[in-house]
């Protein structure tokens, strides 16, 4: 991992965490464990931290598919009221953003099923996708 | 709410009373008495087949896990000291347990995953039922953690771990198996996304029954991990791994380079 930092500020009603790592397959396990331990400090139940995993791990691969290759991925991970926010990104822009496609596409889907919220977007760091959970099912908050 | 200690000795029934004595008249000539060597296993084994079961559901049948479980109990009785003081079920769950957890780093793990991960996940696997079923809901990562004495980091570890945990009754049939068509009928108000996912069908055809089902059961009826292994008579870890297996073969099947 060529680079990586935490920052514990004011985002959302929580923290957060963020992570800059090299634009290769093997980073999404550190960026799962990131995901997962946020969400286990926020009390998740099992099921929802593994759901969160798994949506991380299908942005981080759309992130890696897109072209052109991209260098770092920035993943943000904020504590929100209930719940968790996941922002991941390319350092590297993309010609066109959302991406031809992308409300059909397999990524779509699979945040649609297992996030409560999730939108693709320009972010600080650069194309980024952005998914976000509560921590109790049905409860509303600021999600 | 606890989960079970393999070191305590397990109520089989017996009359503890004249079972002890039987059983010390046993070990006294068991080192050159065959009967009593044979009589000791015939006593002891529903010792070996409850630690067995203990184990069942977990892609090993029980008839294997049976027979390692004996070859443990034999291993206890040989190795088993009179003048301890302990009790003999007490002296032989630990080596039996041992033998059943050997067995399972040696058969089911498809890559190499570090002894120690084994068995955190082995761990995980039992105190995630145990947890799901007394609680009635997915437990936390911090209960799985105080529940199995082990670290939050190593839970999440261990639950990684899973995915290079391979056992040939991942794709055996359910029993009455469910297809896509049966499950996608009763998704009800939910029409808008199974015409989405439409585009994926033929790739989602192509994956194992059992893989098609809990996947159409996560994504078009909005089931949890939890309540899928409810339904299908599987843990929520193993409904994990096979979702995010059946999603790994539909991103490769989407993009072959990726």
């Amino acid at each position: 991992m060529a680079d990586s930092q935490e920052q514990l500020g004011d985002a959302g009603s929580g923290r957060s965490v963020c992570i800059k790592v090299p634009a290769r397959p093997d980073v999404v396990q550190v960026i799962r464990t990131v995901v997962g331990s946020v969400a286990s400090r926020l009390g998740f139940p099992y099921d929802r931290v593994d759901d969160l995993r798994l949506a991380t791990s299908e942005v981080v691969a759309h992130l890696l598919e897109e072209q052109p290759p991209t260098e770092f991925l920035v993943v943000r991970v904020f504590e929100m009221d209930g719940g968790v926010e996941v922002v991941a990104a390319r350092t590297t822009p993309t010609a066109a953003w959302p991406p031809t496609g992308a409300r059909h596409s397999l990524t779509t889907l699979i945040l649609r099923a297992l996030s409560d919220d999730a939108a693709f977007e320009r972010s600080q760091d650069g194309p980024a996708i952005r998914f976000a959970k509560r921590r109790d099912p049905g409860a509303s908050s600021a999600l | 709410m606890s989960t079970p200690d393999f070191r305590e000795p397990i109520d089989i029934g017996l009359d503890p009373g004249s079972t002890r004595d039987e059983t010390r008249r046993l070990f006294e000539v068991a080192g050159t008495d065959a009967d009593a060597r044979a009589r000791l296993v015939e006593i002891h084994r529903p010792l070996a087949e409850s630690l067995a079961r203990r184990y069942n559901g977990y892609g090993e049948s029980l008839d294997d896990l049976v027979q390692v479980a004996s070859i443990g109990l034999l291993n206890a009785i040989d190795r088993f000291d009179l003048s301890r003081g302990i009790t003999f079920a007490a002296f032989a769950t630990p080596t039996i347990v041992g033998e059943l957890k050997r067995h399972f780093r040696d058969r089911g793990w498809a890559v190499r995953v570090p002894r120690r991960l084994q068995e955190n996940t082995l761990t995980l696997r039992r105190t995630m039922g145990d947890l799901a079923q007394s609680l009635g809901r997915s437990p936390t990562v911090s209960e799985l953690a105080t529940a199995s004495s082990l670290s939050e980091d190593d839970v999440l570890e261990a639950g990684d771990a899973l995915l290079a945990y391979s056992t040939t009754s991942l794709d055996a049939p359910l029993g009455e198996e469910v297809t896509l068509g049966d499950t996608l009928a009763d998704t009800g108000g939910d029409i808008e996304v199974a015409e989405e996912w439409a585009d994926l069908a033929p790739h989602i055809a192509e994956l194992p029954a059992r893989e098609r089902t809990i996947l159409a059961l996560r994504f078009f009826r909005g089931l949890t991990q939890t309540e899928i292994a409810h339904e299908v008579g599987l843990s929520q870890m193993h409904v994990s791994r096979l979702l995010s297996r059946a999603l790994d073969t539909l991103r490769l099947a989407l993009d072959p380079e990726a």
